[in-house]
């Protein structure tokens, strides 16, 4: 089932490129999605730090100052202001403008809760995000503090971590880096963005601010999910449609196939039906026309084999006929001689053998040449000596040397007009005298031979016909064939080797002639030759003589072209 | 001896014909397979001569009609044709023998000999029956080793019962077969087989040519009788 793995190789090279153009676009949006939101976050991260720093550097000046006039500032003013509250406000009122798109933090501390916090705060970071995961609250909502350290990573306020969030981060950042990273702490990964603070030129501090990305692993995750619950019913889909888009273009090539086959089984006459004007019709169209020219050479090859083999027949019946018709004579002279060989004779059985030797050889003489005649009209046609001759006193002629007394009588029906064709007379008178040599042997005494001798416009037309016992259709196609008898009864009737009619042909072609042979058995038979006129030598008769420069051929040949017996 | 030509060509029916009546053989002509059924269904015929290539029925089909009537008359094909398969077909057919045109004559004769003899009981050219020695080429005949001399019916008559020695010839086959007389006079048969008894059976030898009342004559050994 080829179609099948046609449509199966097809489904899948379908499907497997879809899932990998998928699975190169998922992993694209899946790698940009993180990118995005990783710099979003990085970014919220910066803004948050440098909230904090200012916040934390106000503090410090404050705190400087405090230090610088103790004495005077207490006096005056009392109790100095709570800086870290100020800044606490300013920093949560930062926050919460800043942190609008991570939304609010309720559990944020209130400006005046410093007390509170320094209880919660936890010691560790670890602990931190624990105790917030713990609570049930999300990581999204917790409020993360800050860590803010100086160089011996010693807290600079109540309001920071006691420990730094990344202690790696904290030494990279002492040294004046700013690392941004992603660390895992309780299991959870987490953004950390951990830069120096420089006051006058050196380092002073360290500021640490992180965000849980647990949020945002669950988004990406949900994109994958979402991703993947598209990419696979559509490669589903996209297998299904292609098996069946497939098939359906398959449909038309098992259609040819199918013709081809009837055709290349059965019979070359087959075509395929065109349906549509498409890739398959086209197909369909050159594959008719393939078979059409197949089947016409096919035609022709049958023909001509047929021909060939009709060819190879006849010369085989021919070979088989000339033989039997030399060895038929032969044998008399063999059993004559080999007869008188082996006994003493008398002169008179001497004689007697001889004259059949005798006859027999004229039997085989004839019959070679009249071989030989036919061969020569096969080949390089015969040697016409053509003179221009009146047919009527040769028909005469003719007509004289087969009247006997036991032959029927002949009559001759001609008009005046000499009829002149242009022509060997020897071969000619051949033709009469063989064709008035059938007529009469195939007639009774008591029936009647007819010449007749008619121009017809430019041809010369005679006819031979007897009232005897006719030709069966079924000979009539063949007794042109050489060897061809319709009697079998060869010597009874003195009939010849069945050449007769043949050489009649031979004769009739030579002179671009035709002949023609009707018959009705029990009626008679008639043959027609039909030979082109031409036209008379001179004026006629006398005049020739005068006129006889004009003129080829001369009314004094003609006459001589009344032939003698062949 | 009676033999039948069957053969459409004339010039080689007519020195067949010829050469076979030197032999001493009877011949009837026939000129188509017609005509030679008709006369080959006559069961006088001791051999007849076919061609197979013959107008109106070849001969392979008058062969197998004359078979189909249950005459065993020998058949002897002559034909043009030397195709293998037209020599087996015609030995099928129920032919004896098969002889191709042309032919050498002698050999044509050697091959009608041959089977002419077929079921006679001595087949080669001397016959020897007791002291009787009878030379079929060379038409001698001694008893005891005495010289006898035959005239040619004689000869023929004694040469028939010699050849079937121990088989009862009728008159009519004497007549008809070995003499072929057309005109009947039977009694002749007896005469000869007088003259016949005269020369070659007197006394002292024993009686070789014996009488079967009502059927005819037969030629027997006494001394293969005695055994």
């Amino acid at each position: 089932m080829t179609f099948a793995s046609v449509r199966t190789r097809l489904t899948l090279w379908n499907v497997g490129v879809l899932a990998l153009i998928l699975a190169g676009f998922a992993a694209t949006l899946h790698y940009a999605a993180t990118a995005t939101l990783t710099q979003q976050v990085d970014l919220e991260l910066e803004h948050t730090l440098s909230d904090h720093r200012k916040a934390t550097n106000r503090f410090l000046i404050q705190k400087e100052r405090e230090a610088a006039l103790p004495l005077e500032r207490r006096r005056h003013d009392g109790p100095p202001p709570d800086p870290p509250q100020a800044d606490q406000k300013s920093l949560a009122d930062g926050k919460a403008g800043k942190d609008r798109p991570l939304g609010k933090h309720p559990s944020g501390p209130p400006p005046g809760a410093r007390p509170q916090w320094r209880i919660k705060r936890p010691a560790t970071p670890e602990l931190a995000l624990r105790i917030t995961l713990n609570s049930g609250q999300s990581l999204r909502d917790a409020f993360m503090p800050p860590g803010l350290f100086d160089l011996s990573m010693k807290p600079l306020n109540d309001f920071s971590m006691p420990k730094p969030w990344d202690q790696a981060a904290f030494a990279r950042s002492a040294k004046g880096e700013t690392v941004i990273e992603t660390i895992t702490l309780a299991d959870t990964p987490v953004r950390l963005i951990s830069a120096p603070v420089e006051r006058r030129g050196q380092i002073a501090w360290v500021a640490q601010v992180i965000r849980p990305l647990d949020e945002l692993r669950q988004l990406l995750r949900n994109l994958d999910r979402t991703l993947l619950l598209l990419i696979l019913p559509s490669l589903i889909v996209a297998g299904f449609f292609g098996a069946f888009l497939t098939e359906r273009s398959i449909r038309p090539v098992k259609a040819i196939s199918r013709a081809t086959a009837q055709l290349a089984a059965r019979d070359l006459s087959h075509r395929l039906a065109i349906t549509g004007a498409d890739e398959f019709s086209e197909l369909a169209n050159h594959f008719n026309q393939m078979a059409e020219r197949l089947e016409a050479a096919f035609r022709d090859l049958e023909a001509s084999n047929q021909d060939l083999a009709a060819a190879f027949e006849r010369q085989r019946r021919f070979t088989a006929d000339a033989s039997h018709e030399l060895r038929t004579p032969l044998t008399t002279i063999k059993a004559n001689t080999s007869l008188t060989l082996a006994s003493d004779c008398t002169p008179e059985e001497y004689r007697q053998a001889m004259e059949e030797t005798d006859a027999a050889a004229n039997v085989m003489k004839r019959i070679v040449d009249d071989l030989l005649f036919l061969a020569r009209s096969d080949t390089d046609g015969l040697t016409l000596r053509p003179e221009t001759l009146p047919l009527a006193p040769l028909l005469d002629a003719v007509i004289a040397e087969h009247a006997r007394a036991a032959a029927p009588p002949v009559h001759l029906e001609a008009t005046d007009h000499p009829a002149w064709v242009r022509g060997d007379a020897h071969h000619l008178s051949r033709l009469f005298s063989n064709l008035l040599a059938n007529a009469v042997r195939h007639t009774p005494p008591e029936g009647r031979i007819t010449v007749t001798l008619e121009p017809k416009g430019d041809a010369v037309r005679v006819l031979v016909e007897d009232t005897g016992e006719g030709i069966p259709p079924e000979h009539l196609p063949r007794v042109f064939d050489r060897f061809y008898r319709v009697d079998t009864a060869r010597t009874r009737r003195g009939g010849g080797a069945g050449l007769g009619l043949s050489i009649c042909q031979g004769i009739v072609q030579a002179h671009d002639g035709a002949i023609e042979i009707a018959s009705r058995p029990g009626e008679g038979t008639r043959v027609r030759v039909t030979l082109p006129a031409a036209d008379p030598p001179s004026e006629q008769g006398e005049n020739a003589v005068f006129a006889g420069a004009e003129d080829a051929g001369s009314p004094s040949q003609s006459g001589q072209g009344a032939p003698q017996s062949r | 001896m009676k033999i039948l030509i069957v053969e459409d060509d004339i010039p080689i029916a007519t020195v067949v014909k010829r050469g076979l009546e030197r032999a001493r053989y009877q011949v009837d002509l026939a000129h188509d397979g017609r005509e030679g059924l008709a006369l080959a269904l006559n069961p006088d015929y001791s051999l007849i001569l076919l061609d197979i290539m013959l107008p109106e029925l070849d001969g392979l089909t008058v062969c197998r009609r004359v078979r189909a009537r249950g005459l065993s008359t020998p058949i002897f094909m002559l034909t043009a044709r030397d195709a293998l398969q037209d020599r087996v077909d015609g030995l099928d057919i129920g032919a004896d023998d098969y002889l191709i045109k042309p032919f050498e004559f002698p050999e044509l004769l050697a091959r009608v000999r041959a089977l002419l003899r077929r079921d006679y009981v001595h087949k080669g050219a001397v016959v020897r029956i007791a002291d009787l020695e009878l030379d079929r080429d060379q038409h001698r005949v001694t008893r005891g080793g005495q010289e006898i001399s035959l005239t040619p019916r004689e000869f023929a008559l004694l040469e028939a019962l010699a050849v079937q020695e121990g088989r009862v010839l009728t008159r009519d086959y004497i007549r008809d077969q070995v003499w072929n007389d057309d005109d009947s006079y039977s009694n002749n048969v007896e005469t000869f087989i007088k003259q016949l008894r005269r020369k070659i059976d007197s006394e002292p030898f024993p009686k070789l040519i014996h009488t079967v009342h009502g059927l005819g004559y037969s030629l027997r050994n006494p001394a293969g009788d005695d055994a």
